[in-house]
């Protein structure tokens, strides 16, 4: 299903010391095939009539640069090793996160969610990796929130770690921090919906008897359906708790997305299976 | 719904226009049940606690923990009495498996 670009830097693959594959064949180009591929595979079991994921998709890897990776609009571009960084195709946290915006934007509410889509792309890559660690490996520093640091002792060299409790102050990053802290960071702003979703697979959902596979698997289900609908994952100005009133909040989606009847206001079935 | 509820509200970003109600469904037992193992020669024999409205029980097992992936081994209808038995037999001794009890309702 995809195909890939590629630059003459990066380990070429070889067996028996001799190259195979061509030059194309990197550590990166592979990685990044894999972790496309199996994410997107994830995802078509929840969304099958989805039509981006029947698409060919484009991953350009190598690129000769350093610290960075994104989407434009139709590709996942990857930046090679260097200044402090890993070879970010190498990285799937970081593979799964640039296809994760792609997913965003060509889901049924087109376009990049607001007012941030990194919270959305951090969590199709955190439920597919099982770890709030963003892009774990890719630094060579530990992560840091706006001064909130993440937990040393924990080690998430990645870019985020969207579990609130892994940060040095142990409170979640709520829609009122980001008013004060956030500017115009896209990424600071996504943690405010990218942390409530993880609490509702680590903490919510245990609480009330689910064990850490089925909560794994409920999460990533109900975020499946609901992103593909979500416009505003919350509105900034809201106030508290109500930041999710708006129509097509994440917060609605959720309860859609959980609904077995068509009827939100009569309840939706996840408290004990 | 409490529990999407909960993990949104913490973040200030759920909506209290919505009514809170835990279940779509009618009469869904309102507590998991409370599981007893005793451990024999080859088997070990589970006792577990009726709830209001289950149809009946899964059996699950698993080896290596309660977090590694759950075989089901039997499907008991739910009875009259207060507890719920069953032995499952075929096992090695000397070699830890876990289980769980996981009611059905319809």
């Amino acid at each position: 299903m995809f195909r890939f670009h590629f630059s003459y830097t990066g380990a070429i693959g070889r067996v028996n010391g001799q190259q195979v594959g061509g030059r194309g064949n990197t550590h990166a180009s592979r990685t990044t095939y894999y972790h496309t591929t199996h994410i997107a595979d994830i995802a078509s079991k929840h969304l099958p009539n989805e039509v981006w994921l029947k698409r060919q998709l484009t991953a350009n890897v190598n690129i000769n640069n350093n610290c960075n990776a994104f989407w434009n609009g139709y590709s996942i571009n990857f930046y090679t090793s260097g200044g402090g960084c890993a070879n970010l195709g190498e990285i799937s946290g970081v593979v799964a996160h640039e296809w994760g915006h792609g997913m965003d934007a060509k889901g049924v509410a087109e376009g990049i969610s607001k007012p941030s889509g990194e919270g959305i792309a951090d969590l199709y890559a955190a439920l597919y990796d099982g770890t709030s660690c963003i892009g774990r490996g890719g630094l060579s520093k530990i992560c840091n929130l706006k001064g909130d640091r993440c937990k040393f002792s924990l080690g998430c060299d990645g870019v985020r770690d969207i579990d609130y409790m892994n940060h040095n102050s142990g409170e979640p990053h709520t829609m009122s921090w980001a008013r004060i802290n956030c500017g115009d960071s896209v990424h600071c702003k996504g943690h405010v919906y990218s942390e409530a979703v993880w609490s509702l697979y680590k903490r919510e959902l245990p609480a009330i008897g689910y064990d850490d596979l089925t909560a794994l698997e409920l999460t990533t289900y109900l975020l499946y359906k609901a992103a593909d609908n979500v416009v505003f994952w919350y509105t900034e100005n809201g106030s508290a708790p109500n930041g999710g009133c708006g129509g097509n909040s994440g917060y609605k989606a959720f309860l859609v997305a959980d609904d077995n009847d068509g009827d939100v206001n009569n309840g939706t079935p996840r408290k004990y299976y | 719904m409490t529990a999407i509820y909960n993990a949104f509200a913490k973040q200030e970003i759920a909506c209290n226009d919505v009514d809170l109600e835990d279940t779509g469904c009618a009469d869904s037992p309102e507590r998991a049940p409370s599981v007893n193992a005793v451990s024999g020669d080859k088997r070990v024999t589970l006792t577990w606690t009726e709830v209001n409205n289950a149809r009946s029980y899964d059996v699950m097992r698993a080896e290596g923990g309660c977090e590694k992936g759950k075989v089901k081994v039997a499907n008991v209808r739910s009875g009259t009495g207060n507890l719920r038995l069953l032995t499952d037999t075929g096992l090695k001794n000397g070699f830890e498996v876990s289980v769980s009890i996981k009611h059905c309702f319809s």
